[in-house]
């Protein structure tokens, strides 16, 4: 039974071990990996450059200069690392009596709840994408949900740094109807808008919308959609164009209701899975992790700390895109 | 933290920490592109308030109202004592201005 402080590092690799099983399990069911731009970073503020079509690359005469390529033409943005955590006590009852899968029991659940709320706080970026400029997280933080060009995620009139152009990535369908329900339309004139997008100097830079994200609700009309052989739900023989093109649909759960309790399962989103991250973004000083036990208080619990450092920014946005389904 | 200050400059945010709205942004893009103004033209108008369409800022125009520039704001403020510093944005100022005027008004 593990009761003095030389008892500490038997335990704490013992716990460890369990974390470490945990996370592993925790970081297959991570969806919001799959889109954001996880990565590791020293840095306390992330320093965001997006370069949204520099126009330098030009015609140059025999013996001539290159044009120099400025990023005064592009937006910044500098986010700043948060800590969340919380502390799993293992009691002296606890380990007077062996109780290992109690302990366990704790740490495996504190390191399930961690990652599960991260995973939420990126979903609930994409479902507070819509309105307003500012939403509630999974922390009870108030959060800033607008781009980089500091126009709300989604929108029908995006801005750039350069010149007075704008950009959609607001989804509509043929007729022109923004946030339209889950259907082949829209999907496929997202696509058609995504790939006629053209940079502030006018020039087309192609968005290949091939991913689908859907809440659970409607995983099942979501393969349909794309899966069947014809088009869904018509009697003829046409093929479904769409059903090669669509190369990947991600079902995440977090988005059938977001944090606040509203429920989101109408909404769906595309993105380009080339180059969603550049949108996404959420750098990582530390993900959860769990320290040795840091203290035996007068209660003798031993107190095992689980924290995280990290920041979620939205950057440059045309790969991804998004409709409430309300229409 | 966005970069603000580029971003009222060029009358992408309302003011420095305040973005548009959805509402906002769409109309300001609206009027642009109907009314063929530049951009941080248009937002200077929006950030005079009470223009919620196209309708109210073409009345706006046709009344000649012109919005007011920081220094003009500032001389308005100080006759009315209401306390500022550099770092108050406009739009706070605006409003504040805008409050101690109707204050008078019973008067």
């Amino acid at each position: 039974m593990p009761l003095t402080t030389t008892d500490y590092p038997k335990l704490t690799q013992k716990l460890n071990e369990v974390f470490n099983e945990s996370a592993s399990s925790a970081m297959e069911e991570w969806i919001g990996r799959q889109i954001f731009d996880v990565i590791d970073t020293d840095w306390k503020i992330y320093d965001y450059l997006s370069l949204h079509g520099v126009g330098g690359f030009a015609r140059v005469a025999e013996g001539g200069e290159l044009p120099t390529v400025s990023s005064v033409e592009g937006d910044s943005a500098a986010w700043t690392q948060k800590r969340y955590g919380d502390k799993i006590s293992v009691t002296k009852d606890m380990r007077m009596f062996d109780r290992y899968d109690q302990m366990t029991e704790a740490v495996s659940s504190g390191v399930d709840e961690a990652f599960h709320l991260v995973d939420q706080s990126m979903a609930d970026v994409l479902t507070n994408g819509f309105s307003g400029t500012t939403y509630t997280d999974v922390f009870g933080d108030t959060v800033a949900n607008t781009a980089v060009d500091g126009v709300v995620l989604f929108s029908a009139s995006h801005t750039n740094n350069l010149n007075s152009t704008t950009y959609r990535n607001l989804i509509r369908n043929a007729a022109g109807t923004a946030n339209p329900a889950l259907d082949r339309d829209p999907i496929v004139k997202a696509r058609s808008d995504a790939r006629t997008f053209k940079d502030p100097n006018g020039i087309n830079r192609p968005t290949m919308l091939d991913t689908l994200i859907v809440s659970a609700a409607n995983e099942d009309l979501a393969e349909r959609l794309v899966y069947s052989q014809g088009v869904a739900g018509t009697p003829n023989v046409d093929i479904n164009p769409i059903k090669g093109k669509i190369k990947n649909i991600i079902v995440w759960s977090k988005l059938d209701t977001r944090s606040d309790g509203t429920n989101t399962s109408a909404y769906w989103f595309m993105s380009d899975s080339r180059k969603v991250k550049k949108s996404l973004k959420a750098p990582f000083a530390q993900k959860p992790k769990m320290q040795a036990a840091e203290q035996v208080t007068e209660t003798q619990n031993w107190l095992y700390p689980i924290d995280a450092y990290y920041v979620i920014g939205i950057g440059y946005v045309p790969f991804v895109w998004g409709s409430t389904g309300a229409n | 933290m966005l970069n603000y200050a580029n971003l009222v400059g060029q009358g992408r945010a309302k003011d420095i920490g305040i973005p548009w709205t959805p509402e906002e942004n769409e109309l300001l893009h609206l009027i642009v592109q109907e009314r063929g103004m530049a951009r941080v033209t248009v937002a200077d108008y929006l950030r005079m308030g009470d223009i919620e369409s196209l309708e109210d800022f073409d009345a706006v125009i046709k009344k000649g109202i012109i919005p007011q520039t920081r220094e003009e704001l500032e001389k308005e403020a100080k006759a009315k004592g209401v306390n500022f510093d550099e770092g108050t944005p406009d739009t706070v100022l605006a409003k504040h201005v805008g409050k101690a005027k109707e204050k008078k008004k019973p008067k």
